[in-house]
Parts: C-alpha cells; structure tokens; sequence
C-alpha cells in the first residue's frame, strides 16, 4: 500500500493550529484557532479524528493533563508536534507552493 | 436562556458511542464549552458528529430484535419468551457474546467459535423439531444475529481479554484503541526505514506508556 506523504487540508490546519497555540493545544483552544481562522464552524469530533490519525503516523504526541471541575471532572488532552509533524508539514506547504507557482488565477488573491 | 449542563441524553450517546481513544478528553472540552455559552443545541451538532454510526446502529439492532424476539409468542410453545426464565437467560447470554466477544476475539478463531457456539446452540434444541425444519425459527434468527455479531462486527466494544474487569466487560474499555494504536506503533517502528521517523514512532509509544491506562486510574 504506498504511504501518505502530505497532509489532507484539514490535518494541515490542525497542525497549524498546534503549532501557534504552542503548550496549551487542546480540544477547545484548537477548534477555536480554527474556525477564527477559517470562519467556518468545527466539529471537536472532527478534529480528534484528525490528531488520532496524526497521532498513529506519528506526528503529533499528546499527554494527559488534570481533570477540572469546570470539564465535569474529565482531563484535557494536550498535543504538541513531533519532528516529525513538523518535518510533514514543511513538505506539504513546499509541495503545495510549487503547485501555486505560476497560477495567474491566483496572483493578488491572497486576501 | 443556555444551560451550563449539557443534555443527558447527548452525554449518555457521546459516552457509549463516541470515540475509543479521546472520549474522555472530547467529553470534557463539550462541558467546557458549555460553560462558556454554548447551547444544546451546539452541543447536540458535535455530539452527532463524532457518534460512531456503525456502532450506534448495530446497538439499535439488538435492541429491536430483543425487544421483538422477548414479547412473540414462540411458535411451538405459543408462550412470549418473558414468560421462559431460561430461553431468555440463553438468549441474553447470545446477545452479549455477540456484543462483546468479537472485540476479544481476531481473524479465524472468532469464526471457529462462531462455528462453534451455533453447533452448541443447535445441540441443546435438538428436541425442537421445528428448529431443524423451519427456516424462520426464533433460533435461527438469534444464530445470525450471534455470527453477524462474530464475523462483521470488528471494531467491537471490548478488547482483546488481557486485563478485562466485570465493570469493562459490561461498559466497554476506553484503552482498546490506545492498545491498537501502541501496536501499530511498534509495527510502525519495525518497518520505517527513515531513523527521524522511526525515532518519532518511538517518542510516541513512550507517551502512550506514560500516560498510562485511563480506566485503571479511574479504578484506583
């Protein structure tokens, strides 16, 4: 079977998203970054599904945190990046700049 | 005016049928965003957007044929199952193998007890005449619910049996997909030929072993 090498758009963001957020990515700062910086709604669901994949490929690693009565009395998970998530991401950014490159369609839209 | 609890009914479905391995943390980011304003009905979209359907349906199905197979009236004996103690004990007992067995069980040993278990089954009604010669019998249907239940339902609720309590048997182990994920890993670790990758699958598996079994914290 061959072996995925890049990320699907939504992982990329998710990892974007650990990257800014740093020590404190969890479930709810995560989605928030992500819908502030999409505008549109995330599922939390969707986005553990994306750090569990992550996670078996190993790109992301995550720890248990404390339980908080605010949560119910349930632990937050936190993920942070491996080197090896961040070595993915960098070849899915360049890969996607060079299919950007030369696109007149594109030029002056990044607004 | 937004309730700060989330609905029962949402907590009860994320909690049985949500995901394996970040349950517990998905559950708790819910309650916190419903501390923070979030509405029910906000809290029922994400509820249903992580349920796992196919196991959600697969309750459903139990549930309806042993709602239908308790109240008719048995054909040879014109008596619902309610009123025989022990059919009904056997055919609870076949339920829940069928629930919890295949996740115990892999590959051709789970159809060799499936095998198995509808000979044994077919063994203890030999009397029945009608078993053998009606197609449409109670029993015949219970048997492909029992190798339905054995041979397609693979991502089941238990785990394979290597620390199962009478409380995890009954509601499930959150740490079946942490064990399947750490075995992946180590396969993972065995076949990657990139030595930055292969140390990432490593770091992984530590943090998994560091983390340690949720269920067996929450015991302690």
């Amino acid at each position: 079977m061959p072996k995925r090498n890049y990320l699907g758009d939504f992982e990329l963001m998710v990892m974007l998203a650990l990257m800014r957020l740093g020590d404190d990515a969890y479930g709810v700062p995560i989605s928030r970054e992500i819908e502030q910086q999409s505008g549109r709604e995330v599922a939390l669901g969707s986005v553990y599904a994306a750090l569990e994949r992550l996670e078996a490929r190993g790109m992301v690693s995550s720890h248990l945190g404390k339980p908080t009565a605010e949560r119910g009395g349930k632990a937050k998970r936190y993920f942070r990046v491996t080197s090896n998530g961040l070595r993915k991401t960098r070849e899915t950014r360049l890969a996607l700049m060079k299919l950007w490159r030369g696109l007149p369609e594109l030029e002056g839209a990044s607004q | 005016m937004k309730s700060a609890n989330p609905p029962r009914l949402a907590a009860w479905i994320l909690e049985h049928f949500g995901p394996e391995l970040n349950q517990e943390a998905l559950a708790g980011d819910l309650n916190e965003a419903m501390a923070q304003g979030r509405s029910s009905a906000w809290y029922w979209r994400q509820v249903m957007a992580a349920v796992r359907w196919r196991r959600l349906l697969y309750a459903l199905l139990i549930t309806v044929a042993f709602s239908w197979w308790m109240t008719l009236p048995d054909m040879w004996r014109r008596s619902p199952l309610v009123s025989r103690p022990l059919d009904m004990a056997i055919f609870m007992a076949v339920v829940l193998a069928a629930i919890y067995v295949p996740g115990m069980l892999r590959g051709r040993l789970k159809a060799e007890l499936a095998v198995l278990i509808v000979v044994s089954f077919c063994w203890l009604y030999r009397d029945h005449s009608a078993i053998s010669h009606d197609i449409y019998s109670h029993y015949n249907i219970l048997a492909v619910i029992l190798i339905y239940g054995l041979v397609f339902h693979r991502k089941a609720i238990a785990p394979p049996p290597y620390h199962l309590t009478l409380r995890e048997l009954v509601y499930g182990d959150p740490n079946a997909e942490r064990q399947r994920l750490m075995e992946k890993l180590h396969l993972a670790v065995l076949h990657e030929a990139d030595p930055e990758v292969r140390q990432a699958y490593t770091e992984a598996i530590a943090v998994l072993q560091r983390n340690g079994p949720p269920a067996a914290k929450a015991t302690e």
